[in-house]
């Protein structure tokens, strides 16, 4: 190992991940790609940058239901937690980027988003004497339509955590759950309520794909618009639910204002659609019961971001 | 006597040895056109296409599967692997052919990219070089909410309020592997030694038949969020293409 590689400690019960043999970790990457994602002059107009949307107090994530571009535009989507993203095998809410290292081109592109292409960014920082001399010194490459989204790409997979109460809990520390929080996490993988079908694994994700009834009809297809099926509309990445407790306000539209809201549409069943998953059927819960779950997704915090 | 008659003879057979040696077709050239009434277009100007006034500012697809067959050998040039990205500045050429003069009667061409490159899972768009078709190109070939290539790319605009000026967007972006369309077009290209050009034309009537442009259903399609339009598209390109010298 060089001096400049960069190590990430997963503990065992966290999925691998995937660091593709063109773009191996190093410290300059990601200090580089940390700085662009906390640079405006990234978006067409210098007004925004990505941490505009991706606030690191929220685990990355905003409190906006859709979070503004470039003046002041609006896309369809919630802006999601930029925390242990990595580890997604598909990107985007519908899957469409097959991987990590050219995600940055949605937003850098998007003209809802920065709105500059590829090409002029490339131009702009190759510009810039100092981002010439710190993409040389990370990639011993101009920057470039290649070099760019794996700045990028290296410091969203340096944002793993396990910091959470929940990973004390897992990790063998029986006190890290209140009494709550462990009635809470019962209630979560019961069948009744059937959370653990598709929260599932250390990130409470199976990054599959589901339509969770939240509408009759869909304006943004989702997955369909990716396989150009019509059984797809409406499903969306399932995400991750840890920090779930900071991402508010939740659904791929930021639709839903407070997690009590969000398991009282899992409650009434949602609304009804031909793709809807067979694991949203509704149930029963009581007001306690719901105190007791929203103490256990609370419980997904990360602590203290220790590892970012 | 006899030898100066055996050396003119000998010399004689030398020279008419090489004017017999065989001349090969060595490279052929494809340009590309647009039509709107059988007449090219130019991109930023103002055409009448179906009832509308519209404006074209980028105006490029893919081809690859390349099959060139004569009436008498068959297959005679195959450039199955490599795309060709066709539009108004570019040429394309097959280089280092080497076959016999002959006529091209039928030519098999795929509009879109392959399946392996448009999944861009091993090797993306930003890994290849600039020249490469399927690299980093500006107007930008590639999706970024999406994996993978517009196998078409149309941008304009349409005058909708009938005052002679295009003022509202137009944008017709195809891609994704279903919507990859086969085309069998027959053809007479007559390739002889040395180099050759073709034009490969688009008929733009042909293409955007049964799309009334004064509709905002029919102003964009990005595939899949106007599925219906992209495969309306896609069927018209039946009667699109065709190659001509």
């Amino acid at each position: 190992m060089t001096r400049d590689e960069y190590n990430i400690d997963l503990p065992e019960y966290f999925p691998p991940l995937h660091i593709p043999a063109n773009n191996q970790l190093t410290n300059k990457k990601i200090k580089l790609g940390e700085r662009l994602f906390n640079d405006i002059n990234i978006s067409i107009d210098s007004t925004i940058m990505c941490a505009s949307c991706h606030k690191r107090e929220l685990a990355f994530a905003d409190s906006l239901s859709i979070s503004p571009g470039v003046q002041g535009k609006l896309g369809d989507r919630n802006s999601p937690s930029l925390i242990n993203a990595a580890f997604s095998p598909l990107i985007n809410k519908d899957g469409g980027v097959t991987k990590l290292d050219i995600q940055a081109l949605i937003p850098i592109e998007d003209h809802n988003e920065m709105g500059i292409s590829i090409i002029e960014l490339s131009k702009r920082l190759a510009d810039d004497q100092e981002y010439s001399d710190l993409f040389r010194q990370a990639f011993d490459q101009d920057p470039n339509g290649f070099t760019i989204p794996r700045a990028f790409s290296s410091y969203v997979r340096s944002l793993v955590d396990n910091s959470s109460m929940y990973d004390e809990f897992l990790q063998g520390d029986s006190t890290a759950l209140s009494d709550s929080a462990k009635r809470g996490m019962k209630l979560f993988f019961s069948d009744d309520l059937a959370c653990s079908n598709c929260h599932n694994g250390p990130l409470l994700t199976s990054f599959e794909f589901g339509n969770n009834g939240l509408y009759e009809e869909y304006n943004d297809l989702g997955r369909a618009l990716i396989t150009l099926d019509s059984l797809d509309h409406g499903k969306f990445r399932i995400p991750s639910l840890r920090n779930v407790s900071l991402t508010a306000p939740y659904m791929h539209n930021g639709s839903i204002p407070t997690l009590e809201r969000v398991i009282d549409h899992y409650a009434s069943g949602g609304s009804s659609h031909t793709s809807k998953s067979q694991f949203i059927k509704g149930f029963k819960i009581s007001h306690g019961q719901k105190s007791d779950l929203l103490g256990f997704l609370n419980a997904l915090t990360s602590q203290d971001f220790k590892n970012i | 006597m006899t030898k100066y008659i055996l050396l003119i003879c000998f010399a004689c057979c030398i020279f008419s040895c090489g004017d017999d040696e065989p001349k090969l077709v060595e490279q052929l050239s494809l340009t590309y056109e647009f039509t709107i009434d059988d007449q090219p277009i130019k991109l930023g100007e103002n055409y009448e296409l179906n009832g509308s006034t519209v404006m074209f500012e980028v105006a490029n697809y893919y081809v690859h599967g390349l099959r060139m067959s004569s009436a008498n050998d068959g297959v005679i040039i195959a450039n199955e692997a490599d795309h060709l990205l066709a539009g108004l500045n570019n040429t394309s050429s097959l280089i280092g052919l080497n076959i016999e003069p002959s006529t091209i009667v039928t030519t098999r061409v795929i509009i879109g990219v392959d399946d392996a490159s448009n999944a861009q899972s091993e090797t993306d768009f930003t890994e290849r070089s600039t020249d490469d078709p399927l690299g980093l190109k500006d107007p930008a070939m590639h999706w970024n909410w999406n994996s993978g290539y517009k196998f078409v790319r149309f941008d304009g605009e349409v005058d909708t309020d009938g005052d002679g000026v295009v003022d509202t967007p137009i944008a017709y972006h195809i891609g994704s592997n279903p919507l990859r369309k086969t085309l069998e077009l027959n053809s007479s290209i007559n390739l002889e030694s040395g180099n050759n050009d073709a034009i490969m034309s688009m008929d733009l009537n042909e293409f955007f038949k049964g799309v009334d442009f004064q509709l905002e259903e029919n102003w964009d399609t990005h595939t899949g969020n106007n599925l219906d339009l992209a495969k309306l598209l896609v069927s018209n390109m039946e009667s699109s293409f065709s190659l001509i010298q």
